[in-house]
């Protein structure tokens, strides 16, 4: 590929270098025109959701359910912005610094191989699940096989150093639960690439491609890629946020206090409570400690849940990789997610 | 509107910066979010600078020649137009601090606590010591030890009118208020309130949903364990909201 083409037109959908599992098949422009339709739905979705708890609530902003609404929404994003900041600015470097293939050339061929290793190395991330979103569809770009990245992206928020410190000093008396929450994630995040390696659904990444950048542009290539995946992930930030605050004020969280003690429920309910609050891996091991109604089993499942999927994770996801994907990986995520904490906790906890 | 997407960066940056350097961002994440929160905004207010700057100095070059789709960088995705809903919301609403409203949505959902370690609570000159709610509640719900009984303490929190009507045989003449105060983890999305049900002093009016207040009270002793922990006050009186309305 030529740089100087490369240079003057950073947007074009050219992309080489891949060497892995097929990442991205058929008409270019399929996957670009799936875009913009949910995008809209859902920019509606949120618009009327929004105008709904207004007219609801004809004081309008008085309301104290309206101001709820609005400090859970402010809360989320406030709190997600320097995490999302920190993932932008890698996938800038990662776009402006690494060559197309370069992270591809270091994973092992075999993707059964490539995803453990690509599983492990997401404990290099020190930010949570905001953070990994925009670096795992930086990673695709750069051609690093769909199953591996998608490995990476749910392995770091859960397994990071700094998640599973903050798990050990939320659980002083039980330091397993750490343990367990690393074998958890590690594990859900290795089964759901393994089974991608299986299905070979096309992957690609909505954000534009970056050819490789000429050395005299690329803080520039970093600043635009950076200030570009700010604009696509934020957006699905906000979109995620709003959703949260939105099931937060209609579903009160006591609604859950009801199945504390029944085995089964307990479990889905946690579930169900880490993809509603959308809170930060980085914290929810804080809150995970704080529901000690709940047993340790039901809150690993908590903790392995919320890093791979929240509502607003999935608006993320949504934005970087697309709707349908998203249709599919959510959901086995989630089911992955469950399994391996029950597996997980039988064993350990 | 090739300069929409630098200014959406810019904005979103001066009022991260705003919020944090303003300190109204402590009614929504934790104080010590501020650095982080610092750095991110300057680094947005900086990229978004840098995209305007850079539209001014080429101001036609390469913006719709070439495959540039809809996905270029060039152009703003649309999605991105959320991003003015929280500016809106932080300026328009100014939403405040978790209250009375959020609280009872949490219903009663008791603070975790150890049952041990708890240092004796120092007392002042004024034989009253100053202690947070959520310890206070810890302090009453799990201490083996005891070091909250007979301690008159001084805490902080919100108002919470109470569900059942006022009277019962204690509490003759006393307006009953739940006094809250949310602990927060990582944000105000996580918020689980610390409550202590206090008996207000004989004739004072019950105050309103949301009004903070500094409230002397010795606790009442051993009640249920699942409910909020009752105690006597001495004293009440209405004051601004802290500067950091939550405890962690």
């Amino acid at each position: 590929m030529s740089d100087l083409a490369a240079a003057e037109a950073p947007a074009t959908g050219l992309r080489d270098g891949h060497r892995g599992p097929v990442v991205h098949i058929g008409h270019p422009d399929r996957g670009a025109r799936r875009g913009p339709d949910p995008v809209v739905l859902a920019s509606l979705a949120v618009a009327v959701l929004g105008t709904t708890l207004v007219l609801w609530s004809t004081g309008a902003t008085g309301r104290p359910a309206v101001q709820a609404w609005c400090t859970v929404l402010l809360a989320i994003t406030l709190q997600a912005t320097p995490f999302l900041v920190l993932g932008v600015l890698v996938s800038g470097l990662l776009a402006a610094f690494v060559p197309a293939g370069a992270f591809a050339a270091l994973l092992p061929r075999h993707p059964a191989l490539a995803v453990p290793v690509a599983g492990l190395s997401g404990a290099v991330l020190p930010g949570c699940e905001c953070s990994s979103v925009p670096v795992a569809g930086r990673l695709v770009d750069r051609g690093v096989p769909a199953a591996a990245a998608l490995t990476f992206l749910l392995a770091a928020p859960a397994i990071n150093p700094v998640v599973i410190v903050a798990t050990f000093v939320a659980f002083p008396g039980t330091p397993q639960v750490a343990v367990a929450r690393f074998g958890a994630g590690l594990l859900a995040a290795v089964a759901v690439g393994l089974v991608w390696t299986r299905v070979r659904r096309p992957v690609r990444s909505l954000h534009p491609a970056a050819p490789t950048a000429p050395t005299g542009q690329r803080w520039r290539v970093a600043r635009e890629t950076a200030a570009h995946d700010f604009l696509h992930a934020g957006g699905y930030l906000v979109l995620g946020g709003a959703l949260a605050a939105t099931l937060q004020v209609v579903v009160p969280r006591s609604a859950l206090d009801a199945v504390a003690g029944h085995p089964v429920l307990s479990v889905a309910a946690l579930a169900v409570l880490a993809v509603v609050l959308s809170i930060c891996s980085e914290a929810d091991a804080f809150v995970a400690a704080g529901l000690s109604q709940f047993s340790l089993t039901a809150r690993l499942v908590f903790l392995t849940v919320g890093p791979m999927v929240d509502v607003k994770l999935v608006a993320l996801q949504v934005g970087t990789f697309g709707a349908a994907f998203t249709a599919r990986f959510a959901p086995l995520a989630l089911l992955s997610a469950v399994a391996s904490a029950l597996l997980v906790a039988r064993v350990v906890l | 509107m090739r300069a929409l997407g630098p200014l959406l960066v810019l904005l979103t940056g001066v009022v991260t910066l705003r919020l944090a350097l303003t300190g109204a961002y402590t009614s929504y994440v934790r104080v010590g979010m501020l650095w982080a929160l610092v750095a991110s905004g300057a680094l947005l207010t900086y990229l978004g600078l840098a995209g305007l700057w850079r539209l001014r100095a080429q101001p036609q070059d390469q913006g719709d020649h070439g495959h540039a789709g809809d996905h270029g960088h060039e152009r703003a995705p649309r999605v991105a137009l959320l991003l003015l809903l929280p500016l809106v919301v932080a300026y328009v609403v100014a939403p405040p601090s978790l209250g009375a409203y959020s609280a009872r949505l949490s219903g009663g959902a008791a603070l975790a606590g150890e049952r041990t370690g708890y240092a004796p609570l120092p007392t002042g000159e004024d034989g009253v010591a100053d202690a947070d709610l959520s310890d206070t509640v810890r302090r009453a719900l799990y201490d083996d030890a005891a070091t909250l009984d007979g301690t008159r303490v001084r805490v902080v929190g919100f108002v919470v009118p109470t569900a059942e009507p006022p009277g019962g045989a204690a509490a003759a003449g006393r307006p009953r208020v739940l006094l809250t105060r949310f602990v927060i983890r990582c944000c105000a999305a996580d918020g689980t309130p610390a409550q202590v049900d206090v008996a207000l002093p004989p004739g004072a009016a019950a105050p309103a949903a949301d009004q903070w207040l500094e409230v002397v009270m010795t606790y009442a002793g051993d009640g249920p364990r699942e409910a909020a922990p009752r105690s006597t006050a001495e004293s009440a009186r209405p004051v601004p909201p802290p500067a950091d309305p939550y405890e962690t």
